[in-house]
């Protein structure tokens, strides 16, 4: 009775992991189907012959790879940005003291959640009047300015160094800029990787921005480009799901290798 | 001596302070203040983004409040958010426990539950929309086994808010993570404490862990409320994979089932070109945010660090 009543949350939690991963493998073995068999009534969930047709049309028909090297463009800009500024700003709400820290964070904390649909039309405006609709610059620019999510992070990072360390430096001699660039930025790498990670997650999948901002096909990220492919053609399901298969592949490793920040990133500030 | 090197540190610091925050203050008035602000004189002006606004006073308020799209956007979003808001907190309470306990593998339980949060949302999204085929979809498949009448998931109006509903539930690893963590961080003794007092694991969760937790989950319901008014990309490649074109304008799914609220705006600003009307939807959902955002921050005043 004791062991029934032990391995019921396994069981519960062993149904539902098939449930959750049940939508990635259809994408994987629909990916590897041909087009014939995935639209065949009968059709079991693995494929009879293993075809490799889609991830050649995923370079072919679909320009994946240019597509994967715009987004990796934008994607590699945002994080420079993101690494460069988040620390300094993070560094000034939690190890310096002054008036404005408080003032200055109780904005970042009330700004962090504003919807971008609620401010995308004026600044939709702001880049259609400085010419740079059609560029990457609006996705890119914003991000040398600090996100408030990020310096959310950043902060509860950078509060847990000691602030003895701060003040034996001081007494050394050392400047703002030595503490920082001496001691904050690579005692915080942790926090600097966190905050990598999630500007790269959320700029590589990014939908709505490249939307406004990007009207060439040859400039497509890949999250538009693969909305555009159902658009555009009939559907080849197959290769589609080769596509995500592939988009989600970077996104699964960094996963793999990087959970702990991922996780750690999400649960200290209890924010998306 | 030492009060006064700590005074003369305490002077210091205003100046490299501010420097130090610079970017983020220029970002904070370019990037949000300015938008807001104007976004608010946009929605009492006719304006197209070329031209200049023209006012018009409350004319986009009440067009607004008159048009039977806008209400149905609305509902859209309510009917969305009132299922989608309590199965995502109740799974992510339900696996959170779950995974609190002894149990072998639970570190890949948690990658597992948490992947969906994070993969791109186009690509899971057409996973979905394969998935949900009416035809050769597997969810229709499996149903056919089990004897019962295929369903058109997203073709059918009366079931187009549940599929919505079922892919968000699939990603609700942010939340349960959160939850988990929030979990962990109850001082173990709460819990000897109940299990000397004899109490069995659905009191235990009753009386230590909920109470505990109480302000994360919340938090938690605050914040999937606000996403759930921002639902915007799923939505529209669900619609882009229906309809074959988006050139047609406001495409709102099945008898506008999938017609969010940020769809109607971004209709209304990017194909309509009222943009004056957009802002004026924009400003209303800025206002409901600012809302919750000011009972979030009362919330987490008691459990995000503020330092001094």
């Amino acid at each position: 009775m004791d062991k029934i009543k032990k391995a019921i949350p396994y069981v519960i939690l062993l149904l539902l992991a098939i449930l959750y991963l049940f939508p990635f493998l259809i994408m994987f073995t629909t990916s590897f189907k041909t087009n014939a068999e995935a639209f065949e009534a009968g059709a079991g969930l693995f494929p009879r012959k293993i075809t490799f047709e889609n991830y050649r049309n995923v370079f072919e028909v679909i320009p994946f790879g240019r597509y994967l090297g715009n987004t990796l463009f934008i994607t590699l800009f945002n994080m420079a940005g993101a690494i460069l500024v988040t620390p300094m700003i993070a560094y000034s709400l939690s190890k310096l003291r002054w008036r404005g820290r408080r003032i200055i964070f109780t904005i970042v904390m009330s700004t962090m959640l504003i919807p971008y649909t609620a401010t995308m039309i004026p600044l939709y405006k702001l880049w259609v009047s400085f010419g740079l609709i059609g560029t990457y610059v609006p996705l890119i620019l914003p991000a040398f300015f600090g996100y408030p999510y990020y310096i959310v992070i950043m902060r509860q990072f950078m509060l847990s160094l000691p602030d003895e360390l701060f003040e034996a430096a001081t007494i050394d001699g050392c400047g703002h800029l030595r503490r920082f660039f001496n001691i904050a930025f690579p005692l915080s790498t942790p926090g600097i990787t966190t905050v990598a990670i999630f500007s790269f997650l959320f700029t590589f999948s990014d939908f709505l921005g490249p939307l406004l901002y990007i009207n060439k096909q040859t400039q497509f990220t890949l999250s538009l480009g693969l909305q555009a492919f159902l658009n555009e053609h009939t559907v080849e399901w197959t290769s589609l799901m080769a596509a995500s298969v592939m988009f989600i592949l970077p996104v699964l490793l960094l996963f793999i290798f990087a959970q702990r920040y991922f996780i750690e990133g999400i649960a200290t500030t209890g924010i998306k | 001596m030492l009060q006064r090197t700590k005074r003369r540190y305490r002077r210091d610091d205003t100046l490299a302070g501010f420097l130090f925050a610079f970017p983020w203050v220029v970002g904070f008035l370019v990037f949000q203040l300015y938008p807001i602000i104007m976004s608010g004189f946009y929605s009492f002006t006719k304006f197209n983004a070329v031209t200049a606004p023209i006012w018009v006073g409350l004319d986009n308020y009440t067009t607004l409040f008159k048009e039977p799209i806008f209400y149905k956007s609305l509902s859209n979003t309510l009917l969305y958010t009132s299922l989608a808001v309590p199965i995502t907190i109740f799974m992510g309470l339900l696996v959170a426990v779950l995974l609190n306990m002894k149990i072998p593998m639970r570190g890949i339980f948690r990658s597992l539950f948490f992947l969906p949060s994070i993969v791109p949302l186009v690509a899971s999204i057409l996973g979905w929309i394969w998935i949900f085929d009416p035809m050769y979809g597997y969810l229709n498949k499996i149903l056919g086994r089990m004897g019962l009448r295929p369903i058109n998931w997203l073709g059918n109006p009366s079931y187009t808010k549940l599929s919505l509903v079922i892919i968000t539930v699939w990603g609700f690893g942010t939340t349960m993570v959160i939850f988990l963590a929030a979990i962990q961080d109850i001082p173990r003794t709460y819990y000897e404490a109940a299990q000397l007092d004899g109490a069995n694991q659905v009191q235990t969760f009753w009386s230590i862990t909920l109470p505990n937790i109480a302000h994360v989950v919340m938090y938690q319901v605050i914040l999937c409320i606000i996403n759930s008014f921002q639902y915007f990309t799923q939505a529209y490649v669900i619609i882009t994979s229906q309809s074959g074109s988006m050139v047609s304008g406001m495409a709102g799914g099945p008898q506008n089932s999938l017609l969010m609220y940020p769809l109607l705006l971004f209709y209304n600003a990017f194909t309509q070109l009222e943009m004056g009307k957009a802002s004026a939807m924009a400003w209303l959902l800025f206002v409901f945010v600012g809302l919750l955002t000011l009972l979030i921050l009362k919330i987490s005043k008691r459990w995000m660090l503020y330092d001094d």
